[in-house]
């Protein structure tokens, strides 16, 4: 079995170059986890009604679902993309650029087959530059990330998410409205293994049965 | 097929315009992204800004009834805030505890245990791959964490605060029809 440093050291060859691989992984896990622990909330929240939980239910569900898939695509493009100008020379701080007007990469450079770092790093005149370089692909990319976070997660997310619990939840309410002309046993009933169908055609039994049981 | 789309997709590339920005502090530059790529922080920005966003799309999904509207933005906010709280309480200590196991010059018992020992020789505070080990030990000890406080603290706590905000807003609104009645 490896040893404990030896796991730290997988940690830091496979991850420290790209810290954003292990940031797209452990966000996975922990959208489930914490999908999982608000759906197990809202089910046994006895304040909101069956019906609105067949809209918060597979809202929960396809909040992790469409985040994951997000983060996937659009955060993880952005951020590739964002890398590209910079790497690119496509943006750069004004004192850079202007090294570069007057470089032999004159040309070059802002295409997508250049690569400021490889192309560069072997020139004694762009060492004065570097720090600067660095510091600002650092921020540029960082800050591009941050906001393609927010825009996949805050804006993309609840879009997407609300859009497919809409149709799941008005396909559930339409089933159940028509449901509601049938009458089931309380054996009938405990036999549906679904939470969310019990939900729904427990108004059908009791309003047969019973007069005003909350569900 | 692969080949004609990465040359049409390197032309579109290509054809937009080069850009400069105005010459800043590179010491600067990097205080900042290393301070809001720490999981504490990074937590935070999108807390705030999901606060800002997401009750707003909720209350105008004009898919479902609008009890059904205000009932997912009270959930919402209640799991932002509770999220985001918690998220925070959980990330910042597993950051500090890592930073205090990870320092190449410390002189502490613990203050090497998290790096590894084949990359001790050489290593200097301040460096890009420690501070990515950092964020990265930190993470996963977090993960492991909200293993138990997404059950423990973030469902019982959103549940607590939905029910108060439904609360709220239909005391409300109960005392705003009151008042017109």
């Amino acid at each position: 079995m490896p040893s404990f440093d030896k796991y730290l050291e997988n940690i830091w060859n496979r991850y420290s170059r790209d810290p954003a691989k292990v940031l797209v992984h452990t966000g996975t896990i922990g959208w489930a986890l914490s999908s999982a622990a608000q759906i197990t909330a809202i089910l046994f929240n006895d304040k909101i009604s069956a019906k609105e939980k067949t809209f918060l239910i597979p809202q929960e569900t396809f909040d992790a679902a469409v985040n994951i898939g997000c983060f996937y695509g659009l955060t993880t493009g952005i951020k590739n993309f964002s890398k590209k100008l910079v790497t690119t020379g496509k943006i750069l701080p004004k004192s850079i650029k202007k090294y570069m007007e007057n470089s032999p990469f004159k040309h070059s450079y802002g295409k997508s087959s250049f690569n400021m770092e490889k192309d560069l790093t072997p020139l004694v005149s762009f060492e004065p530059y570097k720090k600067t370089y660095n510091a600002f692909k650092n921020i540029f990319t960082t800050g591009s990330t941050i906001g393609a976070t927010v825009l996949s997660c805050n804006i993309v997310t609840p879009l997407l998410r609300n859009e497919l619990a809409s149709i799941s939840h008005n396909t559930i309410v339409k089933r159940a409205d028509e449901g509601k002309n049938q009458v089931f046993t309380k054996e009938e009933l405990d036999n549906k293994d679904s939470k969310i169908l019990q939900l729904h055609y427990k108004p059908a039994l009791y309003n047969s049965h019973s007069s005003g049981m909350k569900v | 097929m692969c080949r004609c789309m990465s040359i049409s997709i390197n032309k579109i590339f290509d054809s937009i315009p080069k850009m400069s920005v105005s010459n800043g502090n590179p010491d600067r530059w990097n205080k900042i992204a290393d301070w809001v790529s720490r999981p504490a922080p990074n937590r935070a920005i999108t807390g705030i800004t999901a606060l800002a966003t997401q009750p707003y799309i909720d209350l105008h999904n004009k898919n479902v009834s609008l009890e059904t509207r205000e009932i997912s933005a009270d959930r919402t906010k209640a799991k932002v805030i509770v999220g985001t709280l918690a998220g925070i309480a959980v990330r910042q200590p597993s950051y500090n505890l890592v930073a205090a196991m990870t320092r190449p010059d410390g002189n502490k018992r613990y203050s090497k245990w998290l790096i590894p020992s084949s990359k001790l020789q050489g290593l200097k505070e301040g460096s890009f791959f420690l501070k990515t080990h950092r964020i990265i030990v930190s993470t996963l000890l977090a993960l492991g964490v909200m293993c138990f406080s997404n059950f423990a603290l973030d469902a019982p706590g959103t549940a607590y605060l939905t029910n108060k905000l439904i609360a709220w807003r239909r005391a409300k609104a109960a005392k705003k029809e009151g008042a017109d009645a």
